[in-house]
């Protein structure tokens, strides 16, 4: 259950906003199990008008995919946003990619040079800085959003099979104050929910476009594949020698080191 | 009156009509009975999906029951028609209706006999509950446990009376159904209520009764034979302890168990006789048995049936005991006495079942694809398919029993096996492997199982299924011809079915004698192998082309099987060595070829074993693509050192402290040869002293290693010299040779170059003039532009022009360039470069060997082959600036730069701006440091911005220490920009090695071993460590496919045309023809069933060519969307958390499962407050990660009505007619209909 935090103590971390918040209402909590649990519970009270949003000061039982952990110490964002319902139900698939979409455009005019690996880690020079996470229970989608402000997760707490590791903006000497950097965010979303980016900015953004990375999806054994591109629903564009295929759910790998610039040999350069 | 005779039946029986109303094995196994000495006509029971089973292939006469499948179940239909159709008997079978007390009543009713007990008889015995009562009664000893149906209570006070565990058995099972174990008290009250639930579910009858569960126990049952004149004969006791899940799967008359004593058999056919007697009983009857360890027998039912496994019985006496229940329903005496029914053999059954011991015995079904019986002596079959048979998913899983039979034991679980390994199911998976490994196991064999034997060994289920070699390269040919190319070498869509054929690979090969001489240099002796090199005056050779040359010119995709054809003949030219192994080679040999690289170096011993093997590695990675720790470079050394004598090894940075890993390995063996090389540039600062300073410090490692002085380093190893690109001209290797001659005498010189620039002869010719000792070359026919160049060219030139002598057999050199002429067109159709020629410019921009044209071409992919020559201006200015050597992986980091850089810039601003980058960079390049001005100061930081973490490592050294130092600051300034002070401070000048942790061997080989699922071989172990995802694809195609190497040349690239005929061998040597007869347009499902022949036998194989058309909704079962008790998917993704069970009450609202789709976590939830009933997809990722495909409105849960509550106690009211509660007594209102 949430705690709601005294005054002091959120204003101690920064929390008051330099601003006055226009909009629908954002909700602040200390430490809590997730600002996801938040959401879900306030929803449930009543108490969570579409657009509303929670940001916990930190969580001990932060969320990622499949249930899995979102280390969350003090200091980083973890907020958790009810999508407008005229915006939700535009969407489809496509909501995840464009929820990160947008985050890696607030993260690129801050100067930094961020990728958007498919279909929504936001990575940087190799590092994984922000992670999306959109849970949905009848027809309301709550997305989960966690940013490494100040601090990003040593390489041992990370599980096992993580893909890459993790890095934090402040590495990137880049300091914003959470509430700021999800105020931002929250407007670039709207705008990106409400007027879709165009495929060849997504394309733009991706991490490892037209390299050869390897493709898990589900049970089925891996294989190797080319990104492509996206399509117009955002499922993901991989060329196989058997053909093009498109992948709605699946993790990719990619063998080199960073994730910025596509590399322009194939794995059967000759030397 | 006197009872008729046998043969007064027979006369009776002729011609009449006998129905069979039952389907599968039985059917058939009656209806042979039925034609056999009886002479009569069998008509035999079909539902519409079993119209044309195989088990209707021999009858005479159907009885069609329609589409309902459950229609065998109806008796009152089947009576009636078989009055209708002048059927003088029925025979029920076993399953279905066999047991039905109402049947033979209805028969007796119609006028018609049925084969089986009396209505009443049936009923007491085959009732567990009278049973139990009537085997109490006659003092036989039962299991102990209820009288009947219990409630909770009574339950509870039984238990504890009796003792845990205990077995909770649904009143309306049987067959080893509806059993609910309990292990304590803290158990039985929810385990009570989940299996009345269960048993409501599954048997309309929520009833149960309880039994003490025994453990360490067999199962022993006596088959009984009674006329109706009161004659029994009990005949020997069937084993049937080998089962799972109570259904039994082998079954063995005697039981090998040792504890199974004449006098227990006694007894036990004793109590059998006395149960069959005790009531008015007659045809056959199963009394089953428990016996424990002690020898104690209960009985726990009885079967008042022909059963499944009644054939070891009669095949142990030598009897049928169909014919026999038939005489004796007729009313004729019992032909079996004692005297005349002497038991002489032993007998085993086994179940074949489609089902799939793997996936916890799902059941499978589908096309019989091939179909090929046992047989051969002391083996009996009974089956119900044939090949081409659609196995049903309707019925039951049984497809057919196999019996051994022979004089012992040893003898029948010979027969048994030797029967297994024959019979062959394809198309569907069966238990056929699985009772392989039973028949195999000790226990099994030595007679020590209890029932539990299956549940306690999970070993069984360890077995892979492959099937022969040629079956697998079949289906490998049938995927490339089907389309027209070879997926699996990566090549691309290179060509389609209609394209025009090079045609069938038919090579013509010299004849090649036997060698009379002893090979000219001797192997596996170091010190031998170096004097005889030393002490001759002529020119010594390597042959490149197995590995350089054809890596260079045809992307390494020269097969093993085409090395097997020309290494024979390389054996024999006089070489020095071949080389046949390493740089890329080891990689593409997996990665396209799929092959395993130690295999190949083996078999190249095997078919070349006169001539040293010589290889490739790169200094820190060895035959990976990273930087290995110590205890990988040990193991892959060890592992090279066993196959190949001459190891070179180079490091693109001349940083010789990296080569020491291998060089320990290496020298430390008399066998091998250590060959360090010198990677050669030439360009300022890489001039003869700075060579020389290399050397001198490769001649230290070496002392150092080996533990010996400078002096004696000379005669321990060959200096390689690695001009990688073909770039230094023939003066320079000329100083540079004569140097080197001069400080070392006695060393042993290696030179190695490319033709790329075009003048190789000379360069060549120069070194060997000034005193190199030994040359790489290759054979004339497979010279392109990147590789080495021709032997013969090279030895003529060396020995007319320059008046060196050669030692090469120039006869054996043309035979084997023949043979390679007729190979070379088809890797040069398919595998060649893009880009072809040779550039001298080479020597400028320094893009060696065969990535000159593979990064050329990953240019011109990526639209920009318009900046090409602007890329390779870049590469020639900045060669100038971070200098080291092109070599792997240097040149791809050089490359990439380049790339980047001028991409960068036109991206920027066109052409214009490209222009001008290299402007700045001819600038920087020309202008001494003192004189560059502020703006050129300024705009050379743009150089290097956009280069890539590689670079940035090479900087900061991680690769290893720069050959002419750190370049300028500026370059740190461009490339890392703000963090240019800090990459300054950290870089290094150490060996790239010594921080890099080891890596866990034991653990990393487990990981190999969990993912094959098997013991992994140690060359795959050495494989995996290199090149973990290629590894893994060549084992696991391997495993698939078998051995690419057998597929003809021909057929590789371009796939064979229906009605050609293709002849190959498989790894053993076994001859084999294969035929493709039909190509078809792919179904709906995207899928195209290609026919073939192989040998004798008529094949098909489906393969995947395109997408499926439409979904297939059929296979699934859709929710139905007006009824809310159906769960269906809210969209199509991967399920991948199942919250519900069956059997849990669910409120609304609640979760009961999740689907993922990119990232968003759609949860399912209950519509409403109710129970569930069937759960159809489960998925757990948090613990096996896997996720479940589904798709859209696909059903997933079924849900019921929440039972009604006690409104006292709150315990579920299972039955609707309730009137009180069974828990608490309450009174409950009759819930309203």
């Amino acid at each position: 259950m949430p705690n709601e935090g005294n005054q002091e103590g959120l204003a101690a971390a920064g929390w008051r906003s330099q601003q006055d918040v226009p909009g629908a209402p954002i909700l602040l909590t200390g430490p809590a199990s997730s600002s996801l649990d938040c959401a879900w519970y306030w929803l449930q009270a009543g108490e969570f008008p579409p657009g509303a949003s929670v940001l916990s000061l930190s969580q001990w039982a932060g969320r990622g995919q499949f249930g899995r952990n979102w280390i969350s110490p003090i200091g980083n964002l973890y907020a958790a946003w009810r999508v407008p319902d005229r915006l939700a139900e535009a969407e489809g698939p496509a909501l995840a990619l464009r929820m990160g979409y947008a985050v890696v455009r607030v993260l690129t005019e801050l100067g930094l040079p961020v990728r958007l690996k498919w279909p929504n880690d936001v990575v940087l020079d190799g590092t994984k800085v922000a992670g999306l996470l959109c849970e949905q229970r009848d027809d309301v989608i709550m997305a989960g959003l966690g940013i490494n402000v100040v601090s990003s997760p040593l390489q041992d707490d990370l599980r096992e099979d993580h893909v890459m590791p993790a890095g934090s903006l402040r590495q990137w000497a880049i300091d914003l104050p959470p509430l700021d950097l999800w105020l931002w965010v929250r407007s670039v979303a709207e705008a990106c929910l409400h007027r879709p980016p165009p495929i060849a900015a997504l394309e733009g953004s991706m991490a490892c476009l037209g390299q050869w990375v390897e493709v898990r999806a589900g049970g089925a054994p891996a294989f190797l594949g080319r990104v492509l591109g996206v399509t117009g629903q955002g499922a993901l564009r991989v060329g196989t020698p058997a053909g093009e295929r498109h992948l709605v759910s699946a993790s990719i790998f990619y063998r080199g080191a960073s994730g910025d610039a596509p590399q322009p040999l194939t794995p059967s350069s000759r030397f | 009156m006197k009872p008729p005779s046998f043969e007064q039946v027979l006369n009776k029986l002729r011609g009449q009509r006998i129905l069979v109303a039952n389907r599968g094995i039985s059917a058939r196994r009656v209806a042979r009975s039925i034609h056999e000495r009886l002479q009569a006509v069998a008509v035999v029971t079909a539902t519409d999906v079993d119209m044309t089973a195989p088990y209707t292939a021999s009858v005479d006469e159907l009885m069609l029951l329609g589409e309902n499948p459950r229609a065998y179940l109806d008796i009152d239909r089947m009576v009636a028609l078989a009055k209708a159709r002048n059927i003088v008997a029925i025979h029920p079978g076993w399953g279905f209706a066999a047991e039905d007390d109402r049947f033979p009543s209805l028969c007796e009713q119609a006028g018609i006999v049925f084969i089986g007990p009396p209505a009443k008889a049936m009923e007491v015995l085959g009732n567990k509950v009278q049973a139990r009562k009537l085997a109490e009664r006659l003092g036989i000893p039962i299991v102990p446990g209820s009288e009947g149906a219990v409630d909770i209570a009574e339950a509870r006070r039984l238990a504890a009376q009796m003792g845990y565990p205990i077995m909770l058995k649904a009143e309306g099972g049987g067959g080893g159904r509806g059993i609910y174990r309990v292990w304590a008290e803290e158990q039985l009250e929810e385990g009570f209520r989940k299996a009345s639930a269960l048993a409501q579910a599954a048997f309309g009858n929520p009833r149960l009764f309880v039994e003490r569960l025994l453990t360490s126990i067999r199962h022993i049952e006596i088959q009984v034979v009674a006329d109706r004149y009161g004659n029994v004969v009990a005949l020997d006791e069937r084993d049937c302890t080998v089962q799972r899940s109570h259904q039994k799967l082998v079954e063995i008359t005697p039981s090998p168990w040792r504890g199974m004593t004449p006098e227990l058999r006694a007894t036990l056919k004793e109590y059998a006789e006395r149960m069959v007697k005790a009531i008015d009983y007659h045809s056959l009857a199963t009394i089953e048995f428990l016996v424990d360890d002690a020898g104690n027998a209960y009985f726990i039912e009885a079967n008042t049936r022909l059963q499944v496994e009644h054939g070891i019985t009669e095949t142990r006496y030598g009897i049928d005991l169909v014919e026999e229940q038939i005489a004796i329903a007729f009313g004729a005496r019992l032909r079996l006495t004692p005297r005349n029914t002497r038991a002489s053999k032993m007998a085993m059954q086994v179940r074949i079942n489609c089902e799939d011991p793997q996936n916890d015995f799902a059941p499978n079904c589908g096309r019989i694809t091939r179909y090929i019986s046992a047989g051969g002596p002391g083996v009996r079959l009974d089956s119900c398919v044939s090949g081409g048979y659609d196995f049903p998913p309707d019925y039951d899983s049984a497809a057919a029993l196999l019996i051994a039979y022979g004089n012992s034991w040893d003898k029948v679980l010979a027969i048994m096996q030797r029967a297994l390994n024959e019979y062959v199911v394809d198309g569907v998976k069966t238990s056929i492997p699985f009772h392989r490994e039973i028949i195999a196991h000790p226990r099994f064999q030595a007679g020590e199982v209890t029932t539990s034997f299956i549940d306690e060994t999970p070993a069984l289920k360890h077995y892979r299924v492959a099937d022969p070699e040629a079956f697998r390269l079949a289906r490998l040919v049938a995927e490339i011809s089907v389309r027209g190319y070879n997926p699996y070498v990566q090549l691309g869509v290179y060509r389609g079915r209609a394209d025009r054929r090079i045609g069938r690979f038919e090579p013509v090969r010299p004849p090649l004698a036997e060698p009379s001489a002893p090979p000219p240099y001797p192997r596996h002796d170091r010190d031998a192998l170096l004097d005889r090199v030393r002490d001759s005056a002529v020119v010594h050779f390597t042959d490149t082309t197995g590995r350089d040359m054809t890596q260079s010119n045809n992307g390494n995709r020269f097969r093993l099987a085409e090395d097997e054809l020309i290494g024979p003949y390389l054996d024999q030219c006089g070489y020095l060595s071949l080389e046949n192994g390493g740089g890329a080679h080891f990689h593409v040999a997996m990665l396209a070829n799929q092959t395993y690289p130690f295999t190949e170096a083996a078999a190249w011993n095997r078919f070349a074993p006169r001539t040293a093997k010589q290889l490739l590695v790169r200094s820190t990675n060895l035959l990976g693509y990273r930087p290995e720790p110590r205890n990988v470079m040990r193991l892959t050394a060890e592992a090279i050192c066993e196959q190949y004598d001459i190891v070179r090894c180079f490091d693109f940075l001349n940083h010789v402290d990296n080569m020491a890993p291998l060089a320990e390995v290496v020298l430390a063996s008399q066998r091998n040869v250590f060959e360090p090389a010198i990677s050669l540039s030439w360009a300022p600062g890489f001039d003869v002293p700075h060579y020389l300073e290399v050397a001198e410090a490769i001649v230290n490692l070496v002392a150092r290693t080996a533990g010996v002085s400078p002096r004696q380093v000379q005669e321990r190893i060959i200096l390689g010299l690695k001009d990688m690109a073909g770039v230094c001209p023939p003066r320079f290797m000329r100083a540079l040779v004569g140097a080197l001659r001069e400080r070392y005498p006695a060393l042993l010189l290696h030179y190695h170059r490319h033709v790329t620039d075009g003048l190789y002869i000379p360069a060549v010719g120069a070194a060997a003039a000034a005193g190199a000792n030994i040359v790489d070359t290759g054979i004339g026919s497979s010279v392109r532009w990147y590789g080495q160049g021709d032997v013969l060219a090279m030895a003529a030139y060396l020995e007319e022009e320059l008046g060196l002598a050669t030692a090469l057999d120039k006869d054996r050199i043309r035979d084997c360039d023949f043979l390679l002429k007729q190979i070379m067109p088809y890797y040069d159709r398919y595998a060649s470069p893009h880009f072809q020629g040779v550039d001298h410019d080479v020597v400028y921009h320094g893009m060696p060997g065969g990535a000159t044209s593979s990064s050329q071409e990953g240019a011109m992919k990526q639209g920009y082959i318009r900046l090409l020559p602007y890329m390779l201006r870049f590469l020639a200015g900045t060669r100038r600036i971070v200098r080291y050597h092109d070599v792997t992986p240097g040149s791809q980091i050089t490359w990439n730069t380049a790339f980047l850089a001028v991409t960068a810039a036109f991206q920027r601003g066109g052409e214009h701006e490209v222009r001008h980058l290299l402007d700045v960079l001819d600038a920087v390049v020309n202008t001494p440091e003192a004189q560059v001005s502020q703006s050129l100061r300024q705009q050379r930081l743009m150089l290097y911005r956009e280069s890539n973490d590689s670079f940035r490592d090479l900087l900061l050294g991680k690769f290893g220490r720069l050959p002419l130092g750190f370049p300028p600051d500026w370059v740190y300034e461009s490339a890392f920009g703000a963090k240019a002070r800090q990459a300054m401070a950290q870089r290094t000048a150490g060996s790239a090695l010594v921080s890099l942790e080891e890596r866990d061997l034991a653990v990393e080989r487990r990981a190999l071993g969990e993912r094959l699922e098997r013991e992994p071989a140690d060359e795959e172990f050495v494989m995996y460590l290199n090149h973990p995802g290629d590894a893994l694809k060549t084992i696991e195609f391997q495993e698939q496919f078998g051995d690419p190497n057998r597929v003809p040349l021909d057929v590789w690239f371009e796939g064979l045309e229906p009605g050609q005929e293709m002849r190959f061998e498989d790894s053993r040597g076994k001859p084999h023809v294969m035929t493709i007869t039909r190509i078809p347009e792919p179904d709906e499902d995207g899928i195209c069933h290609v026919g073939y022949i192989l040998d004798s036998e008529v094949l098909e194989c489906p393969v995947q060519v395109a997408e499926p058309k439409a979904t297939r909704k059929a296979a699934l079962e859709m929710a139905d969307r007006s009824n809310p008790y159906h769960v269906g998917a809210p969209t199509s993704g991967d399920l991948w958390a199942t919250y519900a069970a069956p059997g849990d009450v669910v409120s609304k609202g609640e979760e009961l499962l999740n689907i993922t789709i990119m990232k968003q976590e759609k949860a399912v939830l209950a519509p409403l407050d109710a129970m569930v009933k069937r759960v159809l997809k489960h998925a757990d990722f948090k613990k096996d990660r896997k996720m479940i495909p589904v798709r859209e409105g696909e059903l997933l849960i079924e849900l019921g009505p929440v039972p009604r509550q006690c409104p006292a106690c709150q315990a579920p009211l299972l039955d609707e007619r309730f009137r009180f509660c069974p828990e608490c007594g309450a009174r409950v209102k009759e819930s309203p209909n």
